[in-house]
């Protein structure tokens, strides 16, 4: 007799039940966001209940729940929408690494000053995202996301984290390491340690004569920066994050 | 594009764009700005941007000292050169020779000094460049 004839037992049920829920967490959870009409005003209510709250954290933070979700188009909108979601979402790394991961989660998020504003204010969040090429082209090309982002102590901490820092002695625009002509890069500080030193497109629209660094964190289409007079001593230096 | 000038404990340190997003001090530029920040300074009564020669004049002036030390401390390998083949009786440059580019630029450095001092632009102290000339360098005694 072959082995689908044969009934299964309820501990092979029960066993059945518990992978899915590894995988995947509540199946109720998953039922509820999958359905087609979801908004973010009903996920919004049904998370006010700390038990579906926690049974939504459980689902984001499942492996199968989190790229199940982040697939989906109206799940994805509903969720951006609710800051109590976009807050549990932005707090699992699994969640936000998948969120990261989808061009449809992406769309989504950065569209949204609820779900940016969840995104900007968590470490794990943003370190998620920035970790993406595809995620990190999505923040700057977005006003609503870069807004976000430059009003967030916490994100612009993370930009710094992952910057990297390039000198020159030259005083024609140089490129840093990995910049050109149409590549996104986001000025993150600048100092000198003698003279001016000059940052922008081929232009000296952000100069300083600061020996420590200062703030910019402006997006730059093309990057690049100079010193104003050239001796061995005469160095500017920038900290920058590319953002494609 | 309009630049603005950041204000940070009192001091003018940078420029940027209106639409900064870091919170800083902007002030308008004063007229005649061409981007350099070299002798600007921050009245905060009328909190406005003014040039200021006498700061502009003592920063240059510290740039050139530095230039002419570098290039004076480059010798230094020339010197040991010239002091050991002289040393051995051999052919080549003479240690005179070399001190006495060294005490080419030590005038150079006293002229360019005196002429940021005479400057009475910040035009005409920026078009002050340090190098030696002919009036710099000193004759060797045959």
């Amino acid at each position: 007799m072959s082995d689908l004839l044969i009934a299964p037992a309820y501990a092979e049920i029960a066993a059945l039940k518990r992978h899915f829920q590894l995988l995947n967490g509540s199946p109720e959870m998953l039922e509820f966001l999958m359905s087609p009409g979801v908004t973010s005003a009903e996920l919004q209510t049904l998370l006010g209940s700390p038990v579906k709250l926690t049974q939504f954290q459980q689902f984001i933070a499942s492996p199968g729940g989190a790229v199940s979700l982040a697939a989906n188009p109206t799940a994805m909108a509903a969720l951006a929408d609710s800051s109590t979601a976009m807050a549990a979402v932005a707090a699992s790394s699994t969640a936000m690494a998948a969120v990261a991961a989808s061009s449809t989660a992406m769309t989504a998020v950065i569209a949204r000053s609820t779900a940016m504003t969840a995104v900007a204010a968590s470490s794990t969040a943003m370190a998620a995202v920035l970790n993406f090429a595809a995620a990190r082209t999505a923040l700057y090309d977005s006003e609503i996301a870069w807004n976000a982002v430059v009003g967030s102590a916490t994100a612009k901490a993370a930009l710094l984290a992952i910057s990297t820092e390039h000198s020159t002695n030259s005083t024609t625009h140089v490129y840093p390491t990995g910049s050109d002509v149409w590549v996104r890069t986001v000025l993150v500080q600048q100092r000198r340690n003698n003279y001016t030193s000059y940052a922008g497109v081929n232009a000296d629209t952000y100069g300083t004569s600061s020996f420590s660094y200062i703030d910019r964190y402006v997006r730059v289409t093309g990057l690049t920066h100079r010193i104003s007079n050239s001796t061995s001593t005469s160095t500017s230096y920038i900290k920058y994050v590319i953002m494609q | 594009m309009t630049i603005k000038l950041i204000v940070i404990d009192g001091q003018i340190i940078g420029t940027t764009t209106p639409d900064d997003p870091n919170g800083y001090v902007l002030i308008d530029p004063p007229d005649g700005f061409n981007n350099e920040l070299d002798g600007l300074e921050y009245d905060a009564a009328t909190h406005t941007a003014r040039y200021n020669i006498s700061a502009f004049q003592a920063r240059c002036i510290a740039a050139l000292r530095a230039q002419a030390k570098e290039q004076i401390e480059a010798l230094a390998w020339r010197i040991e050169r010239a002091t050991e083949r002289e040393q051995l009786g051999l052919p080549g440059e003479t240690v005179k020779t070399v001190l006495l580019e060294r005490e080419a630029l030590r005038r150079a450095s006293n002229r360019c000094e005196s002429e940021v001092l005479a400057a009475d632009t910040l035009e005409a102290v920026r078009a002050v460049q340090f190098a030696v000339t002919a009036a710099d360098t000193v004759e060797q005694a045959p």
